[in-house]
């Protein structure tokens, strides 16, 4: 293995005190050689050896750290979300000390103070992405002090590693307000399985579901007694999203958009905790209906993806089964 | 709290060596043992001066120091008593990591003084020690260091302990890898520092007594010599008494033989030492192994004919000299006479005085030998006098001026055999009795058949020959006291458990204490001869064949790591008992049991158990131990324990083909 694929991003700082010492090593030299003191002679060599020591040790360690991130749940922007940790030692002699891992600005993640050989950890690291869109989680930095200070040698990590972040959500949002579109339909009426209204009783025909039967009647009857029900027809409501704006590289402009899609997401997400049904139209991208939370990610996916357009692109043209809403950068209706 | 402890510990530690050292008095490491004593145990009792209070108190330590005699011992002692007083109050007043990062440098200063200062052999388990706890504090400082900066302090710092083990084996390590680095480390040593070389006298005596500057220094336990009878008769303690030759100058400080020096006669292939004695009818003949050879040839007392396959020479005070320096040790034959030794009879030295006169000596031996006439007389009065009244000393060589012998006489009035011998000598030639010293070895440790003498550098020895006429030659005087003579007696289980601890001390003088350019180029020389040796012993087809050996080996090597690297372990191989309930399928296809396609292993077990029912048990185990391999998280079954269940599975197949 290269050095590079070892030590990404490799990085070496002499210490201050790594500096001292030197100083140190060079002045005791000089006494040794001067005096001709041999007990000199052995701190020299014994300074020069755990020099050697602690290099090897600190760069062994650098290069036996290995960490993964697991990142199960959801990342919305300008919301601290919880990204799991592994951090192992894979040598298997070599304990780490004083491991630090930083993010891209310098901030300290975590820290372990001892990491045993062959063993691993898992720490939850909490991460804010300030934006919305693929981001990358790292890199992070791994920084190796210890054994004796004289160097802060240091590697990237997780450098590939991409984080689809959502849509911020915002606090308030103008899409609570409207009330349009969504629920049931009044004039329209689906088969409501084991769910909505009695409409009828009938005998049992082939195909039936054996859960439907009536019992009593069947009983009383003797013969296979099925309840047919109906429930009112669910009424989608579609978001569509026309990412064209006058000029998507004008500051103001844009972050206007990010405020649109941020009130989309937002308003997307109360409504499936309400158990609506929701549709988004995306430019020229569908996304059919999703009614339950848990699918949530199906609208915010392109919510987190969509980026400004021009003002000649094509409009967003798309035959709805539904009341929909329309939002833009420009004005929303 | 820790870093008041860390310093205190810091500050025992360096002081230890001190009360065996004599460079601080006791006060001042009693009071600095008081305070890191105080910084371990109660740490939390922490004082607060002002600048003022720490100027005054400055100033107090300083009169102290130069009160207690200040610089008139040499600056080392004032130096370190003023360091420690003030490394001690500055210890006093840590109380954070800050504190302590500003005291450690002088703390560490003071370690510096003790370690270069200790000269016993202890140290060097003081010094590994030292390198441990070092390493163990460098790790704690570096450690908290990033507690203090990434964890909240408030947070309990329990887990941020580094553990000993770890310390103490980079240590261990570091220790090792420092050997090579002082050997090798040039000793170049300062012309405004350097002193002047000891001398070398011919008996390598000298040399290793006057170790100026590391106080002192006992001689060494290395062998000189070995001395053996062919015939194995018992060697006497006469014998023992091995000479070099003598020495009738003394050249600056140290004493010369005459440098007249003849090529040695040969007859018969002999070197007849007393051309009188011919017949070697009733001698002893001696085999003599020189470990070292310099240049003498040391022939034990009454040796009257040597035998030596390399040149030598003959100096006119009886000395054999080689006329070149062989490598590795060089055994010679001498035969001595049972009986009286021959005499002696090379004229004294003529003209020249050997010593500076001094009235004061002349003074001396005229008072030793008030009212004694005749050159023999006054030999055993001198004698007698210096056995007496002068004491056997190794110790303050180091303080020697530019007139050894006097300083002796007149001053000290001990000292080594060297000293005695040359006072002796000095006494009598300001009586103008021909007199000369002789330099050699005396006694040695017989073997148990007595046939065997070990002479050791300790045995090194000086006496005193004077001339007492034409008629009765040189005549051997020992002026040295009983207790500095080198003894003669036989190993001992006692005695070479002494031999073996002076053997060590010694090494420690010579190969640490005193190490320097002269070792380095004898090492260099010896591997030099290593190399050479290795070199022509190699034959040039067998080396070859070594060499493709090697390289088929290194290729082989690659490539199997390159294939563990593309196909890693799990992905060659499945685990153990998997591998085992697969080989069961096919022993079931062998006794004829047809298996399903895509058999499941509880299929396997269960056509196995119905096929050989005594292993029914070990069937079911080792199906459980497969499933656990491949389906669980959990780690799989050991190697072995699934080849004592195949090995019991096999029985059971046996027991159910006998039924």
């Amino acid at each position: 293995m290269s050095f590079a694929a070892k030590f990404p991003g490799f990085r070496l700082r002499l210490t201050r005190w790594g500096l001292i010492f030197l100083v140190a090593v060079l002045v005791l030299g000089f006494a040794a050689m001067n005096a001709g003191n041999n007990a000199l002679m052995a701190l020299l060599g014994l300074a020069l050896a755990s020099y050697v020591v602690s290099g090897a040790w600190s760069r062994q360690v650098l290069g036996k750290i290995e960490i993964t991130a697991k990142l199960s749940g959801e990342f919305f922007a300008g919301r601290p979300a919880l990204a799991e940790v592994e951090i192992s030692n894979r040598s298997k002699l070599l304990p780490a000390y004083g491991l630090v891992v930083r993010d891209a600005e310098g901030q300290a993640l975590l820290c372990e103070a001892l990491l045993p050989p062959s063993s691993t950890r898992r720490r939850a690291v909490e991460v804010v992405f300030e934006d919305r869109g693929w981001r990358d989680l790292g890199p992070w930095r791994l920084e190796v002090l210890l054994p004796l200070g004289f160097f802060l040698k240091s590697k990237e990590l997780l450098r590939d590693t991409q984080v689809l972040v959502y849509p911020r959500l915002l606090r308030h949002s103008s899409i609570e307000a409207l009330q349009g579109g969504g629920g049931r339909s009044d004039d329209g009426f689906v088969d409501g399985g084991r769910e909505g209204d009695v409409v009828q009783l009938r005998p049992y025909r082939d195909g039936d579901d054996r859960r439907q039967l009536h019992w009593k009647q069947t009983a009383r009857q003797q013969r296979p007694i099925v309840v047919d029900r109906q429930k009112r027809a669910e009424r989608p409501v579609y978001l569509v999203v026309d990412p064209r704006v006058q000029d998507p590289e004008d500051p103001e402009i844009r972050a206007r958009f990010e405020h649109m899609v941020s009130e989309v997401a937002t308003g997307a997400v109360h409504r499936l905790g309400r158990g609506e049904s929701v549709g988004l139209v995306v430019g020229r991208a569908l996304v059919t209906p999703v009614r339950s939370p848990s699918r949530a990610a199906r609208l915010l996916r392109p919510l987190a993806e969509v980026e400004p357009l021009p003002a000649d692109a094509p409009a967003p043209t798309h035959r709805l089964d539904g009341p929909w809403l329309a939002f833009s950068a420009e004005s929303s209706t | 709290m820790i870093y008041r402890r860390l310093t205190g510990l810091l500050l025992l530690w360096a002081i230890l060596p001190l009360p065996f050292l004599y460079i601080v008095i006791p006060p001042f490491w009693l009071a600095a043992g008081a305070v890191s004593l105080l910084l371990l145990l109660r740490p939390k009792w922490t004082i607060r001066l002002s600048p003022l209070v720490q100027n005054l108190l400055g100033v107090i330590i300083v009169i102290m120091v130069i009160a207690v005699g200040g610089a008139r011992v040499g600056p080392l002692r004032p130096l370190g008593q003023l360091l420690l007083l003030l490394v001690s109050v500055r210890s006093l007043l840590v109380s954070d990591r800050r504190s302590f990062l500003r005291v450690l440098p002088a703390l560490f200063l003071m370690w510096l003084v003790s370690v270069t200062a200790s000269t016993h052999i202890v140290v060097v388990f003081y010094f590994a020690a030292s390198a441990a706890l070092w390493w163990w504090i460098g790790m704690q400082v570096h450690l908290l260091g990033v507690a203090a900066e990434v964890i909240d302090p408030d947070r309990p710092r329990s887990e941020w302990l580094v553990r000993p083990v770890h310390a103490f084996t980079a240590a261990v390590l570091a220790v090792l890898l420092a050997v090579p680095v002082f050997v090798v480390m040039p000793r170049l040593r300062s012309p405004w520092v350097a002193g002047r070389g000891g001398t070398e006298s011919v008996t390598g005596f000298s040399d290793r007594v006057q170790l100026s500057g590391v106080g002192t220094i006992r001689e060494s336990q290395q062998e000189a010599l070995v001395i053996r009878s062919p015939g194995g008769e018992t060697i006497e303690k006469d014998w023992t008494r091995l000479r070099a030759t003598a020495f009738e100058r003394v050249t600056e400080d140290s004493w010369a033989p005459r440098r007249v020096e003849a090529e040695a006669p040969v007859e018969d292939g002999l070197i007849r030492l007393h051309p009188g004695i011919g017949d070697l009818e009733d001698t002893v003949e001696l085999s003599i192994l020189l470990q070292r050879p310099d240049r003498y040839l040391f022939l034990p007392k009454g040796s009257v004919a040597l035998e030596s396959r390399e040149a030598v020479q003959i100096d006119p005070a009886g000395g054999v000299t080689l006329t070149e320096r062989p490598r590795g040790s060089f055994s010679y034959t001498v035969w001595v006479t049972r009986g009286e030794p021959p005499r002696r009879a090379d004229p004294p030295r003529r003209g020249g005085p050997r010593f500076d006169s001094n009235p004061e000596i002349l003074r001396l031996a005229r008072e030793i030998t008030s009212g004694v006439m005749g050159a023999a007389a006054m030999a055993e009065t001198i004698e007698d006098h210096l056995r007496n009244n002068y004491s056997y000393s190794l110790q303050g060589m180091a303080r020697i001026g530019p007139d050894p012998v006097s300083w002796f006489l007149l001053r000290s009035k001990q000292g080594h055999c060297e000293y005695f011998a040359g006072g002796m000598v000095a006494l009598l030639d300001a009586l103008d009795v021909p007199v000369r010293m002789v330099g050699g070895y005396s006694g040695g440790a017989a073997s148990s058949g007595g046939d065997e003498v070990v002479v050791r550098e300790a045995n090194a020895h000086t006496w005193v020959e004077v001339w007492l006429g034409a008629d009765r030659g040189w005549q051997a005087y020992d002026p040295t006291p009983s207790s500095g003579l080198p003894g003669f007696g036989t190993t001992g289980p006692r005695l070479r458990l002494k031999f073996a601890w002076e053997w060590v001390q010694a090494t420690w003088d010579r190969y640490v204490l005193t190490y320097g350019l002269g070792e380095q180029l004898q090492l260099l020389s010896s591997l030099a001869a290593v190399l050479d040796g290795l070199i022509r012993g190699i034959d040039l087809k067998r080396s070859l064949v070594l060499v493709l050996v090697v390289a088929t080996g290194w290729i082989l090597l690659r490539v199997a790591r390159r294939a563990q690297l593309r196909f890693p372990r799990a992905r060659r191989r499945q685990p153990p008992a998997a591998r085992a309930v697969e080989r069961l399928a096919l022993r079931l296809g062998r006794a004829g049991v047809e298996l399903p396609e895509g058999a499941t292993m509880r299929t396997i077990g269960e056509r196995a158990s119905t096929r050989w029912p005594p292993a029914a048990a070990e069937v079911s185990e080792l199906v459980r131990l497969a499933e656990l391999e491949m389906y669980s998280p959990e780690p799989g079954a050991q190697q072995r324990e699934v080849r004592r269940l195949w090995s019991e599975l096999r029985r059971g197949m046996r027991a159910a083909r006998a039924q």
